[in-house]
């Protein structure tokens, strides 16, 4: 448990930061019909499996359409 | 210079509302959490893994990890958030050329220099903001868990990277001048890159070229000063004004 503590300066961001770009990618996602490439339920997947920052940066570049 | 101001204005704009900012912070934070998390996890994670290694004939003593560590991962993972800088400013004159979106203000009066110059800027401050901000969490993490003091010249090469930085953003500038779609342009930007690193393998050449800037784990050892980056800091410094100062005319001539 102490070990845990010893990481938790690290964890505790990242985490944060993970889950609220991953939070605003799903949501821009379902509320929104058009994207600049591909359909809905392919970016749902990439971002799901590749949420690790991957996935939503992936889609933030290539999938959100300008407006 | 009226025209200047507002049209950079625009740009800083465009920037918050596209949410173009927004992704570089998180990925420039992200990046600098990352850094100490990936040296502070290593042992951790080779500890885990010590049985599987142990049959396969490797035996894992202790390693001690210092902030070393962590800025060796700093060195390693700025070229890959480059990469996305890059990737998100591609298109950010040839999708106004393309658009045609350029043409109401350029016949309003505005010059193509401001316009060149504002995008220029815009660039410059977010990959500034950016790689500091990056830099600033790995020193944080470096002071709290270990001694930042271990590691030489991190400033400096943090600066190199910036300057590395700097130039392939310049390098955007000018193939957007030619350039017809964003493909082009980070096509452009990569091969620069390619050549720099095929013309690196010759020892005698890579003394003197920008790729050097990324390679600054010998600086932080100490095996390298300062000193011995002042060649390819400068020859990048000039590349830089270069493409800048050679997207102007360029620019002018084009067709929008």
């Amino acid at each position: 448990m102490t070990e845990l503590r010893e990481y938790l300066p690290l964890i505790i961001p990242l985490i944060i930061v993970q889950f609220s770009l991953l939070g605003y990618t799903l949501f821009h996602i379902i509320t929104h019909k058009t994207y600049k490439r591909g359909n809905r339920m392919l970016w749902l997947i990439i971002v799901l499996v590749l949420m690790n920052f991957i996935g939503p940066i992936l889609y933030l570049i290539f999938g959100k359409e300008e407006e | 210079m009226r025209g200047f101001t507002a049209f950079i204005e625009k740009e800083f704009r465009e920037l918050i509302r596209t949410k173009r900012m927004m992704i570089l912070l998180i990925v420039f934070i992200a990046v600098g959490i990352l850094n100490p998390a990936t040296a502070k996890l290593t042992p951790k994670l080779l500890e885990m893994e010590a049985d599987s290694l142990a049959s396969m004939g490797m035996t894992v003593n202790e390693i001690s990890i210092t902030a070393l560590d962590s800025w060796v991962q700093f060195a390693k993972n700025t070229p890959i958030v480059l990469i996305v800088t890059l990737i998100i400013f591609s298109g950010i004159y040839t999708s106004e050329y393309t658009k045609g979106t350029l043409i109401p203000l350029l016949t309003k009066g505005l010059s193509r220099s401001s316009v060149v110059l504002s995008k220029y800027v815009v660039m410059f401050v977010a990959w500034s903001i950016g790689i500091w901000l990056c830099f600033g969490i790995t020193y944080f993490y470096g002071d709290f868990y270990w001694d930042n003091s271990v590691v030489k010249g991190v400033v400096f090469a943090g600066f190199c990277l910036w300057l590395f930085g700097v130039m392939m953003v310049s390098s955007i500038v000018f193939f957007s001048s030619i350039a017809s779609s964003a493909g082009q342009v980070i096509l452009g930007a990569g091969g620069l890159y390619f050549v720099m690193m095929i013309a690196g393998i010759s020892k005698k050449v890579s003394e003197y070229l920008p790729t050097k800037l990324l390679a600054i784990g010998s600086l932080y050892t100490g095996e390298l000063v300062p000193s011995d980056y002042k060649i390819p800091a400068i020859i990048a410094a000039i590349i830089s004004v270069n493409f800048v100062i050679a997207a102007f005319p360029l620019t002018h001539k084009r067709q929008i």
